[in-house]
């Protein structure tokens, strides 16, 4: 053991305080040091020098840098010694000055302590170890989950880069929410104007891979190697002989309601979602198809197969996003308000299938249950939202497409009614207050601040009536409206089953946990994995899409570079003394530690550093390099003894 | 013949069952060994042992608490070749290692509160109580067979031991501690073949559970030191629907295995619910480990950190 | 004249970054306490604070992230909560005073706290006495 020990006067922020000869006469009692020395400015090009010239005449094989704070220069000092031939894992660097000389006025104290700091970092290098850098293969292939404006986005800005992407989408079409929407707030756009010329990018870009009908079934592995088992459920129709005629569909026995318009009319069990779906091709219901075989028989193309069974599906990629979107809370949960197509109470989305001109009224005002023309429309917010009975959080976007839903029946029924029921009006984006103005004052929208309390059909006018209280007049108001429509609040639409198998953190609302919300927004707690879109938090478009694209960048951060570099200090077993306890595993906040033969096996790609296995290991068979149990007790030992 | 000599300590009388239970091979031993003081067995008289030179083999059972027993197994080891520690008591203190936490002062005055034979001193006098300590705190022995009282398995090597040396009047190695280099952990009949992680759902007492006779005791919320402690038994406690109380001490003779237990049960107490209970609530179900040193240093008080620091409290040399 | 010896464990993420602001910051506080800096208070064993206190601490004050969700290895602080609070009841059994080993989650941004607790721990320490052996 030949160690050597620089102490830094750092001018006069360390030596004003702390005596450093005499710091350095004590260091040289250490154990194991041969040599030790005082600079002005260590970090100096004459420090540096300094500091490798003793290394090589010296022979030395540890060094203990004493100086400022190691945030500061450790790197600085770590290329010294590197470049003097030593592993960087045979130097320690601790601070006497902030720790101490900053700190501290009686300077006999601070000399005791700097030569206490300096004792515990000569006997935690006495025994550390050189390691080389852990070097993992990244496979260059993102899964995106979930075919939403989100998913849709992630992956194109992925592949833009040149990066192979699997597209993994539950439904049998991408597109998500943003395809049922009529109009987007506040530019009013066509949403599937937006829309679809995205999917077609996806559907044509060579290295975009997309499956439909399909979810992601079991993760395993790590960053820079996820092995994704995905299940693609059968189609019943094969996608490249469909020439999308819809035969099919007008002889097809069957309907049931259609969940693209959310029940508000029905559709065949051989049917395509909506006419710009992609995959462009239709897709048989296998719930509800009878076999009865009637398709068969006129499709030209043959395109149809009834036996069709389910594909699996396994890849390896480098990289995840998720984007699994939202789904409204459910609209029965609010008891009071009687939420039923028949009651003529709906919910936003199905609303926007109202407006929208492929949808079941086409984009006439017309109510679902008897198709009377809407006239007097009532809106209500916060249905569901920052509600302690329901959901605590506020859903964000739900403000601006009550205006927009307001001033567009406004539009189209000039002298109608709408009224909306508010508790606050949250329209902070840019020309979103505008928007809402506009509605208000332009469109003639009837704001009301209060809630309802009671929603219920007079049976006999038909009549859709609405009791509720008007805050600002402080008094009741009755409204017997045609129609009335819920915003009902934002709920994550992830599976439970994906969240324990990807070992992401989720909040108690099922909202994908970021690391953090400034220095991390699309990164969760598992290296390689990252959210972006509604599954992260309530959000709109516009903030779905960035968020995408930078998900997409830190993914490609990692893709493109082909491998990932990690520091070896992690924790290793000692396999003859482990007993297979059980308790390492158990308690490993990264699950990086597996049972092989019996015994622990540490993996390396998952395995963070932190010690807590180490510390509660029975028998102290498994050690955090270069901080073992034996240097821990040594370096405690030196604080309390040297002196 | 070899002479073998069965020297008592502080003893409950286990150790002297568990030797005697050996049987049919302690009949081996008698072709080479000649036992000179037994007291449970044969009929011989300590100041006999004064006229003894050298014994080949010294077992001492038990711990020391007097002082007579004190001078007694520094004077008898001194002439002895090889000493035999048998026992927990003996290796690391046992049970009466619960004396540590006193001074023989207070000792004194316990047991004086509780008997009146002292009242009679013309006729019996109370020993000179001593600080406790295990036998090994006053020798090194050769062979160290730890176990309350020591189990089958370990008797079973120790008798081929005592066998072996008779017959090459050389052992096998120095400060042979029986039982194997492992913890129960590793062959418990009681760990699932997944080897899944541990989940232990609070702290249960044995009364409070209809335990599965097939899972790990953690698992279920009871507390076992297997993790812990040396595989001197074939599992006879856990295998029987009883959580190991670590009779056999540590895996490595200086380990401190209740402090090491304190922290791997800490650690992985409840640790699915640890952001949901909060400390508040980790607290309260921690609590429920009422007796802490009683629990975790049941058998190896005196060998551990926590003896050594109150000893040092008090202003005494460390035992160790 | 007896001065008290504490040896504080400070994960370096939030505690030790905390010490490293507050001399950056010039705030003084009392020398009793040498810092060893843990990569995670998880890493602190019970053994690592018995060897302290077997060695001439009078104190031992570990310094973490708060509960719920500022460690940086997600839960090592909870490990560590749980550990001392076994340790200090191992300890008030024994009739040693539990106050001597003190658990605190100090944040990055929390020098005050930190400069506040490493001052108010050395008082208690200072009250308590030294705990005993030859080092007293």
């Amino acid at each position: 053991m030949r160690l050597g020990v620089f102490v830094c006067h750092c001018g006069v922020n360390i030596a004003g305080t702390v005596n450093v000869k005499k710091v350095v006469e004590e260091a040289l009692k250490m154990p194991g040091v041969v040599h030790a020395e005082d600079y002005i400015y260590l970090c100096s090009q004459p420090g540096q020098e300094l500091i490798a010239k003793a290394i090589k005449e010296k022979s030395l094989d540890g060094v203990v840098v004493a100086a400022c704070a190691p945030s500061l220069h450790y790197e600085t000092f770590a290329k010294v010694v590197e470049g003097a031939g030593l592993s960087r894992y045979r130097y320690e660097m601790v601070s006497i000055r902030e720790l101490d000389s900053w700190v501290h006025i009686d300077k006999e104290a601070a000399t005791d302590k700097a030569i206490r700091i300096i004792a515990a970092a000569v006997a935690k290098l006495a025994g550390d170890r050189h390691y080389d850098m852990i070097k993992m293969n990244v496979v260059k292939k993102l899964l995106v989950i979930g075919g939403g404006i989100a998913g849709i986005t992630a992956a194109l800005t992925a592949a833009r880069m040149g990066i192979p992407v699997v597209l993994v989408e539950k439904s049998p079409t991408i597109g998500g929410k943003m395809a049922m929407l009529s109009e987007t707030f506040p530019t009013l756009d066509c949403a599937q104007c937006i829309l679809t010329p995205l999917m077609a990018e996806v559907a044509r870009h060579p290295l975009i891979k997309i499956y439909t009908l399909a979810e992601v079934e079991d993760v395993t592995g790590s960053v820079g190697n996820f092995r994704v088992r995905i299940r693609v459920r059968p189609r019943g129709v094969k996608v490249e002989d469909c020439r999308l005629c819809g035969f099919c569909e007008r002889v097809c026995p069957v309907q049931v309601p259609n969940e693209f318009n959310r029940g508000l009319n029905k559709r065949k069990a051989i049917y395509i979602p909506f006419p710009q779906a992609i995959p462009s091709a239709y897709a048989v219901d296998f719930e509800h198809c009878t076999k009865c075989g009637l398709c068969l028989k006129v499709c030209p193309t043959k395109a149809i197969d009834l036996e069709m069974r389910s594909e699996v599906i396994e890849d390896v990629v480098g990289a995840i996003v998720i984007a699994t979107g939202y789904d409204l809370y459910p609209g029965s949960k609010v008891s009071e308000y009687r939420y039923g197509i028949q009651n003529d109470v709906i919910d936003s989305l199905q609303f926007e299938r109202i407006l929208s001109v492929q949808g079941p009224t086409r984009g006439e005002m017309r109510r679902p249950s008897d198709g009377r023309p809407i006239k007097r429309i009532v809106f209500i917010q916060c249905v569901g939202s920052r509600d302690v009975n329901h959901l605590p959080y506020c859903s964000k976007v739900c403000c601006m497409y009550t205006a927009k839903h307001a001033l567009l029946f406004k539009e189209r029924v000039p002298d109608g009614e709408a009224y909306v029921f508010y508790i606050d009006v949250r329209a902070s984006g840019k020309g979103f207050e505008e928007f809402v103005k506009r509605a208000q004052e332009e469109a003639g929208v009837q704001y009301i601040k209060g809630r309802v309390s009671r929603i219920y059909k007079d049976r006999v006018t038909g009549d859709v009536v609405v009791e509720g209280f008007d805050l600002l007049l402080n008094r009741e108001i009755v409204i017997k409206a045609d129609l009335v429509v819920l915003a009902l609040g934002m709920v994550p639409a992830i599976d439970r089953g994906l969240v324990e198998k990807l070992k992401i953190a989720v909040d108690q609302y099922m909202f994908v946990s970021e690391v953090h919300p400034k220095l991390r927004p699309v990164e969760t707690a598992v290296p390689g994995v990252f959210v972006a879109g509604a599954a992260q938090g309530p959000k709109d478009i516009p903030e779905s899409i960035a968020q995408s694209m930078a998900a997409a960048a830190k993914a490609a951060e990692l893709l493109l570079r082909g491998y990932i570099e990690k520091e070896p200090i992690i924790a290793e077993v000692d396999r003859d003394r482990c007993n297979g306890c059980r308790i390492c595993i158990s308690i490993c906040p990264y699950d990086a530690i597996e049972l092989s033969e019996g015994r622990a096996v540490v993996n390396e790609a998952k395995c963070e550093g932190c010690g807590a296995c180490t510390a509660a290991c029975p028998v102290g068979a498994i050690q955090l390099r270069n901080y073992r149990n034996e240097q821990a007790l040594k370096m405690i030992e030196a604080v309390l003894t040297v002196r | 013949m070899l002479k073998l000599a069965v020297i008592p300590g502080a003893i409950c009388g286990g150790c002297d069952v568990a030797l005697a239970s050996v049987g049919e091979d302690l009949l081996k031993l008698l072709k080479y060994y000649e036992i000179v003081y037994w007291p449970t067995v044969i009929d011989r008289r300590m100041s006999e042992l004064e006229d003894i030179d050298i014994i080949d083999v010294l077992i001492y059972m038990g711990g020391i608490s007097t002082k007579h027993e004190l001078e007694n197994a520094k004077k008898l080891s001194a002439k002895s070749r090889i000493k035999v520690a048998f026992g927990t008591c003996s290796v690391y203190g046992g049970i009466p290692g619960f004396n540590t936490l006193y001074s023989p002062l207070e000792v004194e005055n316990f047991v004086k509160r509780q008997s009146t034979m002292h009242l009679q001193q013309d006729r019996f006098g109370l020993p000179e109580v001593v600080e406790y300590m295990a036998y090994t705190d006053v020798i090194e022995p050769e062979i160290l067979i730890p176990g309350c009282p020591p189990t089958e398995k370990v008797l079973d090597q120790f008798v081929k031991i005592l066998i072996d040396y008779a017959q090459s009047r050389r052992l096998q190695g120095r400060h042979i501690l029986l039982g194997d280099p492992e913890s129960l952990c590793r062959s418990c009949p009681r760990k699932p073949k997944d080897m899944s992680k541990i989940v232990m759902p609070g702290i249960k007492r044995l009364y409070e559970v209809k335990l599965d006779e097939t899972k790990c005791f953690l698992e279920q919320g009871v507390l076992c030191m297997g993790p812990v402690t040396r595989a001197i038994c074939n599992h006879s406690c856990i295998a029987n629907n009883f959580p190991c109380y670590g009779c056999g001490g540590p895996v490595e003779i200086n380990s401190d295995s209740g402090l090491a237990m304190l922290s791997a049960l800490s650690s992985l107490f409840m640790v699915d619910k640890e952001k949901s209970l909060m400390e508040t609530g980790l607290a309260r179900e921690l609590d429920k480990v009422a007796d802490p040193i009683g629990y975790f240093f049941k058998y190896t008080l005196p060998k551990s950190y926590l003896s050594r620091i109150i000893k040092m409290r008090k202003g005494e040399k460390s035992a160790r | 004249m007896w001065r008290p010896r504490i040896v504080a464990f400070f994960c370096k993420w939030c505690a030790g970054a905390a010490a490293e602001v507050a001399g950056v910051s010039r705030m003084h506080y009392d020398p009793s306490v040498i810092p060893i800096i843990v990569p995670c208070t998880g890493r602190v064993s019970p053994e690592m604070v018995m060897h302290a206190f077997l060695n001439g601490a009078d104190g031992v004050l570990i310094g973490g992230c708060h509960t719920p969700n500022d460690c940086h290895y997600i839960a090592g602080n909870f490990k560590a909560f749980k550990r001392i609070y076994m340790l200090r009841k191992l300890l008030q059994q024994a009739g040693i005073e539990p106050e001597r080993l003190r658990i605190e989650w100090i944040s990055a941004t929390e020098a005050v706290k930190l400069v506040r607790v490493v001052n108010e721990f050395s008082e208690t320490i200072r009250r308590l006495g030294p705990l005993g052996g030859k080092h007293a």
